[in-house]
């Protein structure tokens, strides 16, 4: 078990600058997503960890030793790929096998070894088969076993869930959770969904466009985005966001009007703002913003209902009666203002729903 | 140009493929033969250049004064052309008239396949030609062609090296000597073939066939001969390893004083080198003059000749005094027409009257199928003495070598029982064919693939009639003897013979299982070589950091784009002694040059480069696509799970190259076995047919001893039976590799 520490790390492939300024530090036995859109670097941050990648400026530590010049197998890692990468002319066995093959442990060890993580994995009695004669999830926790048995400081995990169907896909991420609760080891996990970040992460770090956005337990990053670009990422739907000015006093944008929260209420007139609220803090019920329901997605007792306002399009989360609601039907919804963040026009936030804490949340969020 | 019969070296590789297609084309199809007015009669010969333009210049001044008659004339292949002759006419698919040499007369005469003329054609007529020309002609007591020309070898010497050409042996010696050094060669021409020492072996009063009908080939006027010449590359006279084209260049860049060659060499000779042709000189040690083949062409009616009077009407016109003059002066023929000899125009012609005085001495190849063993038998003494043997043991290996080639002379069998087997076979294959029929009627598959089988229908056919035609037929012929233009049924015996061993000890190379052991390590070696440069080369180019990749990939594929006999030929030039780039860089290196062709080791390397020259290609591209496709994170897996560039080579690249790899090399492994072109163009067999390979030896039993076609076939058809028992094998371990992935 070891810390991972990345400092002002930079990847350029020429003029394309991939990771820019980095820094980043994962403790001792920490689970720690790293999250973003498709081409933000998260990859390559993992890649570099793993020592695939060269690094173009910075240092990466692992427990404590600078690891920049070192070959991916000196650094102690174990990896798991999103394409599994189990070696085809091997058998499960052979595949879990091969690094402790290489590193010429005693044979009797080495099946000790595999069969723990045959047994944790529950694959024994696949062990004689060849990889292309097991499903998806099989080759996954195979994939995962091949990194158990060597027992390495720091597991890497680059998606390696998205090749899986969604179903599986909730079943793996529980055994991935309980796997790192049962070894404890150090686990950095690259995954562009969101949910995964939330429910599996001890913290998450956000990386848009090369740059780290925000590092946090996956509370805190819900609930106190650093900006706008986190604030849109993390959560399920997406937060409503309206782009707006200061007037008399108060958030306006299209016929929407909302007061200013305490704390910002010194902002100047006419200063652009962007209110974001989550769909869970948006009502309905008399004297908000009229709006037409263009689309219901039902869950049976809980909707989306994406409604039409003059603003722009809103979704709110509704329960119990007012989930049966038509597309069609027209509705008034209400923007409390104690439930509304506010970003300045850079896309910081400027304030943040107070009692965050007390409200409680349908997502873990922490081991 | 040169239609001469055994400057066999010249072109003759390309000819030889031809020839085969050819005798095939002209055994399975009949074609049917016009009987209108005018009478059209065939004529075949073998002309080239200037030759056939004077030929084709006669027919057209005889078709003007015939006007009934039209001549289809058609040139053959020389090499091919015998065979198809004698093949050709029995099955009435021959030429009405033929021009060859006289030296295939006997067995034609004896066969029925030439008609004798001495009753059809007038007393006159026959004192017009050169008696010489006459006899050479004539077998059991008949004259069977009308004399056109004849060749003969003679002296062709550089006027500003030699002033006065030399009258004996001794003077030769000594004046080649003069004239030998730093380059320049006395004396050029391919000395291991045996129709250009025949005038020294007849000189020193060799015999070639004694009268009890014994080879003469250890006669002490042969091994006489055989060590003058071994004297002669002693002292440096002679080039080594010497063939056409070097006789021919040195000859050219003023590097050889003297050259032994027939009248078509003129046509070679560069513009700026003035020369001039003498007759051989005088052995000194026998005092008999130097007495080379004479070459008879004549023009012969075929004995099956649709049309046999107006085809003797064209020989005689062809043979008679204006198409003589035309041939002397278009063709620049040695003419046979005594007539011509006294137009001013020949008589003034010192080139032309120089090869009739040699003619005076030349002597008739003897009219017996057995010297065409002789051929092969010479050229090994030859060969041997060149390379150091004493005389007396290359005499004696040519006469060994000379029974041991001589046909099979199984008695003929019975076909019947081995028909009744064919019947039941073959009534066993329609048996399972109709079953199969029966079964695709029953599902009415017939119907409903009809789209697909009137597709596959073409390919099928052609497979059939390209592929299965051929193969049963040569598989048939395997039970046959061939002689003289018959084929008798022999059973077994061929096999018997080949499988046997009663001719050869074992380790002979003309052995069946020696031919096997050398064709086996000839295959492992290459594939080895092929697939480790292959590889080696398609991982380096598969290196992603490489530049300039496209470039070097089309440098490497170019060995495999250019004609393997062009490569394999530039191959043999620079393996040889004397003027190969190869002996050239080891002298740079102070080495000693090696005479890459006198022991098999080194011609069996010389080989073995040539063809890891022309195969490394395929297996880069091979490996380079199968490198392609596999996936870069098992290589980033290995090294994460810590597994350095050997093992990564080793437990991921090569297990994963395997699918690809394995067939490729299946397939070279047959491609190798049979690969006929380089062993035939780049060693010959040398030294004395050891490195021959099976193939080759089949093309050698088929072509140069006596048409021993039956003999070959089953050569062909054991090598098939080996192949196929590989291919289940190799099957067996594909599939095994592909149970891989």
């Amino acid at each position: 078990m070891a810390s991972v520490e990345l400092e002002k790390v930079r990847k350029s492939f020429g003029d394309a600058h991939i990771v820019k300024g980095v820094s980043l530090s994962v403790a001792t036995g920490e689970f720690l997503v790293l999250v973003g859109p498709s081409g933000c670097g998260k990859s390559t941050c993992l890649r570099m960890i793993a020592g695939l990648e060269e690094i173009t400026s910075g240092d990466i530590r692992i427990d404590g030793q600078r690891v920049n010049d070192l070959a991916p197998r000196d650094r102690d890692i174990g990896m798991v790929f999103q394409s599994y990468a189990l070696y085809p002319h091997m058998t499960v066995k052979e595949n879990l096998a091969f690094g402790l093959t290489l590193r010429k442990v005693p044979k009797t060890e080495i099946d000790a070894r595999v069969n723990e993580a045959a047994k944790m994995l529950e694959i024994e009695p696949l062990l004689a088969r060849r990889p292309k004669e097991l499903s998806g999830g099989q080759r996954q926790r195979v994939a995962i076993g091949r990194s158990i048995v060597r027992r390495p400081q720091v597991f890497l995990f680059d998606e390696p869930l998205s090749n899986l169907d969604a179903a599986l896909r909730v079943q793996m991420r529980a055994e991935i959770l309980s796997l790192h609760r049962r070894l404890g080891t150090t686990m950095v996990y690259v995954t562009h969904d969101q949910v995964e970040a939330m429910t599996l992460a001890t913290r998450i770090a956000v990386l848009n466009e090369g740059v780290l956005q925000q590092v946090g337990p996956p509370a805190e990053l819900f609930h106190h985005p650093a900006n706008r670009f986190v604030a849109g990422f993390i959560g399920s739907p997406s937060m409503n966001f309206f782009d707006g000015v200061v007037a008399h006093g108060a958030f306006e944008s299209n016929g929407l009007t909302v007061a200013l929260p305490v704390g910002v209420q010194g902002l100047a007139e006419g200063t652009p703002l962007t209110l974001g609220i989550r769909p869970h803090d948006v009502t309905l019920g008399e004297g908000g913003a009229m709006g037409g329901i263009q689309v219901v997605e039902s869950m049976g007792w809980e909707a989306f209902l994406h409604v039409q306002i003059a603003a722009g399009r809103v979704v709110a989360r509704v329960e119990g009666a007012l989930a049966q609601s038509k597309s069609g039907d027209r509705v008034s919804v209400k923007i409390d203002s104690a439930r509304i963040h506010l970003f300045d026009a850079d896309g910081r936030t400027l304030v943040s729903p107070q009692d965050a804490g007390e409200r409680g949340l349908s997502a873990r969020a922490s081991a | 140009m040169n239609a001469l019969g055994f400057s066999r070296a010249r072109n003759a590789n390309r000819k030889r493929f031809l020839m085969a297609l050819a005798l095939l084309l002209s055994v399975t199809s009949l074609a049917p033969v016009a009987n209108a007015s005018p009478v059209t009669i065939r004529l075949w010969h073998s002309y080239r250049g200037g030759e056939q333009q004077a030929l084709d210049e006669s027919v057209k001044r005889f078709e003007a004064a015939h006007p009934d008659i039209r001549v289809e004339s058609l040139a053959n292949p020389y090499e091919s052309f015998a065979s198809k002759l004698s093949t050709a006419i029995p099955n009435d698919n021959g030429p009405d008239l033929f021009i060859f040499a006289d030296d295939r007369l006997g067995g034609w005469a004896k066969t029925g396949i030439v008609a004798p003329l001495d009753g059809k054609v007038g007393a006159a007529k026959w004192a017009s030609f050169l008696p010489q020309t006459v006899k050479p002609l004539s077998f059991d007591g008949h004259i069977w062609g009308l004399p056109l020309a004849f060749k003969t070898l003679a002296l062709f010497y550089n006027t500003a090296l030699v002033k006065a050409p030399p009258k004996t042996t001794d003077e030769l010696v000594r004046l080649a000597q003069s004239r030998t050094g730093s380059g320049s060669f006395g004396l050029a021409y391919t000395a291991d073939n045996f129709f250009n020492h025949a005038p020294w072996y007849l000189g020193f009063g060799g015999v070639l066939f004694y009268p009890d009908g014994r080879v003469g080939l250890s006669s002490p006027g042969a091994i006489q001969s055989f060590a003058f010449v071994q004297d002669l590359s002693r002292r440096g006279i002679l080039p080594k390893e010497p063939d056409d084209a070097t006789v021919t260049r040195l000859f050219n860049q003023g590097h050889a004083a003297m050259v032994i060659d027939g009248p078509w060499f003129a046509a070679e000779i560069d513009r700026s080198i003035h020369y001039a042709v003498a007759p051989l000189p005088v052995v000194s040690a026998t005092g008999k003059p130097a007495s080379p083949f004479l070459n008879d062409e004549a023009v012969y009616v075929s004995a099956k000749a649709l049309h046999p009077r107006e085809a003797l009407l064209l020989a005689e016109y062809l043979a008679g005094t204006e198409s003589a003059l035309i041939r002397a002066a278009v063709g620049r023929q040695v003419v046979a027409s005594k007539a011509a000899w006294t137009d001013p125009r020949l008589q003034h012609d010192l080139f032309l009257n120089a090869f009739r005085q040699q003619a005076e001495t030349a002597v008739p190849i003897p009219k017996r199928s057995e010297m065409l063993d002789v051929w092969e038998a010479g050229k090994l003494a030859l060969k041997m003495v060149l390379r150091g043997s004493t005389p007396k043991a290359a005499a004696l290996a040519a006469e060994h070598r000379f029974y041991a080639i001589n046909p099979l002379s199984a008695p003929a069998k019975s076909p019947l029982p081995y028909l009744f087997l064919l019947f039941g076979l073959a009534l066993g294959i329609l048996a399972l064919v109709i079953r199969w029929l029966a079964g695709v009627a029953r599902r009415g598959e017939g119907k409903r693939f009809r789209l697909g089988w009137s597709w596959a229908a073409p390919a099928m056919i052609a497979t059939f009639i390209l592929i299965f035609v051929p193969f049963a037929i040569g598989l048939g012929l395997s039970f046959f003897r061939h002689h003289e233009g018959h084929f008798i049924f022999i059973g077994w015996a061929n096999f018997g013979d080949i499988l046997g061993q009663h001719r050869f000890r074992l380790t002979e190379p003309l052995s069946f299982y020696y031919s096997l052991v050398v064709t086996v390590a000839w295959t492992v070696v290459n594939l080895a070589i092929h697939v480790t440069l292959g590889l080696g080369l398609a991982l380096l180019l598969n290196k992603p950091t490489l530049k300039l990749k496209a470039v070097y990939r089309v440098l490497l594929i170019i060995p495999w784009a250019v004609p393997n006999y062009i490569t394999a030929l530039l191959w043999k030039g620079m393996f040889h002694e004397q003027f190969g780039a190869i002996n050239a860089m080891l002298k740079l290196l102070g080495l000693h040059p090696v005479a890459w062709f006198s022991s098999f080791g080194t011609a069996f390397f010389a080989d073995v480069c040539t063809n890891a020259w022309l195969g490394f290609p395929f297996m880069m591209v091979v490996c380079l696509g199968a490198l392609q496709s596999i996936p870069r994170d098992l290589y980033e897996a290995a090294e994460v799970d810590g597994a350095g560039a050997w093992a990564q080579f080793r437990h991921v690249t090569l297990p994963l190259l395997q699918p690809a790899l394995i067939p490729a090399v299946l397939l070279g492994m047959v491609w190798t076995f049979n690969a006929f072109n380089v062993i035939y163009l780049v060693s010959g067999g040398a030294p004395d047919n050891r490195t021959d390979i099976l193939i080759a030896e089949a093309y050698r039993w088929a072509f140069q001893r006596q048409e021993q076609f039956g003999y070959a076939a089953a050569y062909a058809a054991l090598i098939f039976v080996i192949l196929l028992g590989w291919s289940v094998v190799s099957q067996r371990i594909a599939r095994r590799a592909e149970a891989v992935r």
